[in-house]
C-alpha cells in the first residue's frame, strides 16, 4: 500500500515536471501570449503592447497566404487601427505588425492612407481611410500593376489589402496606386493618390 | 516512457532556462553609483499599465544624468516594460527622455531609461505615464538618508 502511494507520487512529480518543461518550451517556441487561438486576444495583446485601449474588430479582410488585415475601431477615443494577423496551422493566430492610432476626423470626406511590410518574399500592402460623403457608394483601388480591387466599407471607414510577391523596386512602383470613389450610378466622384491623400469638407470640396 | 519524456523535455526546458540566466548580470553602473551614494533604491509594489506589470528598482542621479531602472517579471505572461516613461521633478520640471537600453528574457524584462541635462538639486521625482485613460506613477525620493522609497 505504502509503496503504491509512493509510486503514484513519483508519477505525479514526474508528470508535473514534464508539464512544467512543456510550458517553458511552448513559451519559447510559440510565444504564448503573443499567439493565441482567439483572434480577439491577439488584438488585445497587440494593442496592450502598443499602449492603446482594446477595441472591437470592425472589419476582416483576407489577404491570402493565411494573412488577414483587421480594422479595429475605437469610437470612444476617436481612432482606428490596422493589424496584420496570420493564422498558422489553421488555428493559431499571431500578430505580424500594423499601424495604430489613426484619428477619426469628421471633417474628412475621403482619405487615402497606406501602409505595408515585407514579410519573407512577399509585400503586404494595404490602404485605409475614412469616407464621410453619403454620395459615395463604392471605392475602387487601382494598384500600380493594374490590378483593381473593391474596398470593404463599414461605418465610414474602408480598407483594402493584398499580398504581392515582392520584387526589386516594388516600393517605387506603389507610387502609382490610386483610389477612385463612385456614386450609386457609377459616376466618378473623387480620385486620390499618394500626392493627394485627403479631401476635407472644411477646406475643399472639389475633387 | 515517462522518464524519456522527462529527460528530453526537462533537458530542453532546463537548457532554455539556463540560456536565460546568462543574461542575468547586474549593471556595473549601479554598483559604482551605490559606492558614490548616487543610487536610490526603490521598493515599490508593481503597477499595471495596459496589461504590463512592472516596478521601478532604483534610480541613479549624478553628473546631470538620471537613469531609471525598471523590471517586469512573469512566468505565465510575457514580462514587458512601458514603451516610454515620463519624469517630472519636485519643481514641476519635465525631464527630456533621451535613451533606453534593456534586456528581455522569458521570465524577466529589465530596462534603463536615461534622461540627460538633468538639473542639480532635485529632491524627488515622479516616474509616470498616461495614455487614453490608463496610467502609472512612482514617486521617488532623491534625498540621501531621507525617507526610503517604499
Amino acid at each position: 500500500m505504502n509503496s503504491c502511494v509512493k509510486g503514484l507520487l513519483g508519477h505525479g512529480v514526474r508528470w508535473l515536471f514534464i508539464l512544467l518543461s512543456l510550458l517553458i518550451i511552448c513559451k519559447v517556441l510559440l510565444g504564448v501570449g503573443y499567439s493565441s487561438l482567439r483572434i480577439e486576444s491577439v488584438v488585445q495583446t497587440s494593442l496592450n503592447k502598443l499602449e492603446v485601449p482594446d477595441a472591437p474588430i470592425s472589419m476582416r479582410t483576407k489577404m491570402g497566404q493565411g494573412y488577414e488585415l483587421l480594422q479595429i475601431v475605437d469610437r470612444e477615443h476617436g481612432m482606428y487601427h490596422q493589424l496584420n494577423v496570420k493564422r498558422s496551422f489553421g488555428f493559431l493566430w499571431s500578430n505580424q505588425g500594423g499601424s495604430v492610432g489613426m484619428p477619426i476626423d469628421s471633417e474628412v470626406l475621403l482619405s487615402f492612407q497606406g501602409g505595408g511590410a515585407i514579410i519573407g518574399k512577399y509585400l503586404h500592402s494595404f490602404y485605409v481611410g475614412q469616407l464621410n460623403d453619403p454620395q459615395i457608394s463604392s471605392l475602387q483601388i487601382r494598384w500600380s500593376d493594374g490590378v483593381e480591387q473593391e474596398a470593404g466599407i463599414k461605418d465610414g471607414l474602408y480598407q483594402v489589402a493584398r499580398v504581392i510577391r515582392s520584387k526589386k523596386n516594388e516600393e517605387l512602383r506603389s507610387r502609382d496606386d490610386k483610389l477612385f470613389a463612385y456614386d450609386a450610378k457609377g459616376q466618378l466622384l473623387y480620385e486620390l493618390d499618394r500626392d493627394r491623400r485627403e479631401i476635407r469638407s472644411d477646406l475643399d470640396k472639389n475633387a | 516512457m515517462e522518464w524519456t519524456l522527462l529527460f528530453i523535455l526537462g533537458g530542453l526546458a532546463l537548457y532554455f532556462s539556463l540560456m536565460e540566466l546568462t543574461h542575468f548580470e547586474p549593471d556595473a553602473r549601479i554598483k559604482e553609483a551605490r559606492k558614490e551614494g548616487a543610487y536610490f533604491a526603490v521598493h515599490a509594489p508593481n503597477q499595471t499599465f495596459y496589461g504590463k506589470s512592472f516596478t521601478v528598482d532604483g534610480v541613479i542621479y549624478k553628473d546631470g544624468e538620471l537613469h531609471v531602472y525598471m523590471t517586469s517579471k512573469g512566468l505565465f505572461s510575457w514580462p514587458d516594460l512601458p514603451n516610454t516613461i515620463q519624469v517630472i521633478t519636485d519643481r514641476k520640471e519635465e525631464l527630456n527622455h533621451s535613451s533606453y537600453g534593456g534586456t528581455s528574457t522569458l521570465f524577466r524584462s529589465s530596462g534603463r531609461f536615461t534622461f540627460k541635462e538633468v538639473p542639480e538639486g532635485i529632491k524627488s521625482i515622479t516616474v509616470f505615464q498616461e495614455a487614453y485613460g490608463q496610467s502609472f506613477s512612482f514617486p521617488i525620493s532623491l534625498v540621501k538618508g531621507g525617507q526610503t522609497n517604499e
